[in-house]
């Protein structure tokens, strides 16, 4: 190629970068990733008030930090209050959060639950091979506040990054039990679940912020996961209502 | 020689610009990193026993990856270079894949293999009572999974530059095949065995996905330096800017330390 060709090349490059930005009215959803299976199928089955939603799913602690680095989204739904606090501090605070969902904790087993695990007290045999979320992350928070409160000392082998990571580690077998979320448990086909009642004490909540200031958007969306079609598709996967 | 060589090349203009960009292109993210950093904490979090501990099972393990990675690479690399074996493209392949695959996946590729209910895993479980999954081990494996292809590839290249007329004459002159690799081969391949271990090395250091699948995250066990990054960026992003920029400083002294003495070869091997 010669040098002029090269120019007008990288020229072609430039113009491409400035054509993808999100102005053109489909409206972004940043989510917690165990929600990532409610709100494909909603976005699937077109149940959504826009005919097109770009989901994106990760940790709500990197969403927010994304966020927080002007990611374009109009709405955030974080897995705990303190990441919508880390976005209210820094200066994300025009709209007031929502509770949209509840979540509770299970104990994730290996099918037909080998061991016969029944309580949380369960956990701390020696012979049970544990993995719960590491601290720092929402369900590592959640887990450690539940086995503190219930003055249970596990000891696990290994400290997952996300809930994802604890469920995948039980369903191939590397582990005989994690503590979950009941929704993931539920999602999992080759995983059983062991409900207990310390849970019932963690209050997981599912916080929903309208990042448009208003604009609409944002708002809609919000509604709609609170409209009983969103209701019936959140609680049909298990989750529970505000 | 080469700098000779460089001084009186002529370097066209559009190569020039694409190169400078090209350095722009590294250099840019480094040095934001470089200003967001919260150095005053520095001291703080460099000093903290989770980061030291992190840090020493990260530099302990992606050495011994990288002596085995030599051990088992060389032989491989000599295998694909110069044997006639049927099949040596797709040998190739398959020796290499672990390089394009996302790292997760061959964590769980691992998993599925020597897990505790993998192929080769549950006999190890069965028979000899051997877990590897959350085990230092289990680091050393997945880092040599994903890095040891950057050594086979490199040293092959070397083996298959090397070959010619000198080991030809040392055979001539009765020398045995054990004799003339040793002696004759492996010395002509230095450089780019080097070359192959520091890339190896560079990347075992860094990986992330194979292991945080395979060996899980266990403070002093297998929890690595970037996997304590990745964690601190759940709770606290200068910490983690903070852990990063330990392990590029390393990288940086350990690169440029190694690229004066010997590795001149990862420029192109002459």
């Amino acid at each position: 190629m010669r040098p002029f060709s090269w120019v007008l090349l990288a020229g072609v490059v430039l113009a491409g970068c400035s054509a993808g930005s999100q102005s053109d009215g489909q409206p972004v959803i940043f989510a917690a990733s165990s929600l990532v299976d409610v709100l494909s199928e909603l976005s699937a089955e077109e149940a959504m008030p826009f005919s097109d939603v770009t989901l994106s799913f990760a940790s709500s602690a990197s969403l927010a930090a994304q966020i927080i680095d002007d990611a374009p989204v109009d709405v955030f739904i974080s897995a705990d209050r303190a990441q919508i606090e880390r976005l209210r501090r820094a200066g994300f605070s025009d709209t007031q959060p929502q509770v949209v969902a509840r979540n509770s904790l299970v104990i994730a087993v290996e099918a037909g639950n080998p061991l016969g695990l029944a309580e949380l007290r369960d956990l701390s045999r020696g012979d049970v091979l544990v993995a719960i979320a590491a601290p720092g992350v929402p369900l590592g928070e959640y887990s450690q506040g539940m086995l503190s409160a219930a003055n249970i000392e596990v000891r696990p082998v290994t400290f997952e990054a996300d809930a994802r990571g604890v469920l995948a580690k039980v369903a191939l077998g590397e582990v005989d039990a994690g503590i979950v979320y009941a929704t993931d448990a539920a999602s999992a086909s080759n995983v059983d679940r062991v409900v207990i009642p310390e849970a019932e004490a963690v209050n997981v909540e599912y916080v929903a912020l309208d990042l448009t200031g208003g604009s609409g958007a944002g708002q809609d969306l919000i509604e709609f996961l609170t409209s009983d079609t969103g209701r019936f598709a959140l609680t049909n996967r298990g989750f529970l209502l505000p | 020689m080469s700098r000779q060589q460089r001084h009186d090349a002529r370097v066209p203009i559009a190569l020039a610009v694409l190169g400078w960009l090209a350095v722009a292109f590294f250099v840019l993210p480094i040095m934001a990193l470089v200003l967001r950093v919260p150095w005053s904490s520095l001291s703080d979090v460099i000093t903290d026993d989770a980061t030291t501990e992190a840090l020493t099972l990260s530099v302990f393990t992606s050495v011994i990856t990288t002596v085995l990675a030599i051990v088992l690479g060389v032989p491989l690399a000599w295998l694909l270079a110069r044997s006639n074996i049927p099949g040596r493209q797709f040998i190739r392949a398959l020796c290499t894949l672990s390089m394009v695959l996302p790292p997760v996946v061959a964590g769980v590729a691992l998993l599925a293999s020597l897990g505790r209910r993998g192929v080769v895993g549950e006999i190890l479980d069965d028979w000899f009572g051997v877990r590897l999954p959350f085990t230092m081990p289990a680091v050393v494996i997945a880092q040599l999974f994903v890095a040891m292809p950057f050594l086979v590839l490199t040293v092959e290249s070397g083996f298959a530059r090397s070959a010619g007329t000198v080991e030809e004459a040392a055979r001539t002159l009765g020398a045995s095949p054990w004799y003339v690799f040793t002696r004759v081969t492996l010395p002509a391949t230095q450089p780019a065995i080097v070359a192959g271990a520091v890339l190896t090395w560079a990347r075992a250091l860094g990986e992330f996905g194979a292991t945080i699948t395979f060996a899980g995250n266990f403070p002093g066990t297998t929890r690595t330096l970037p996997i304590a990054t990745y964690l601190a960026l759940e709770s606290d992003i200068d910490d983690a800017l903070l852990i990063s920029m330990v392990m590029v400083v390393i990288s940086v002294v350990i690169l440029v330390a190694l690229r004066g003495r010997w590795v001149g070869a990862i420029g192109g091997m002459r």
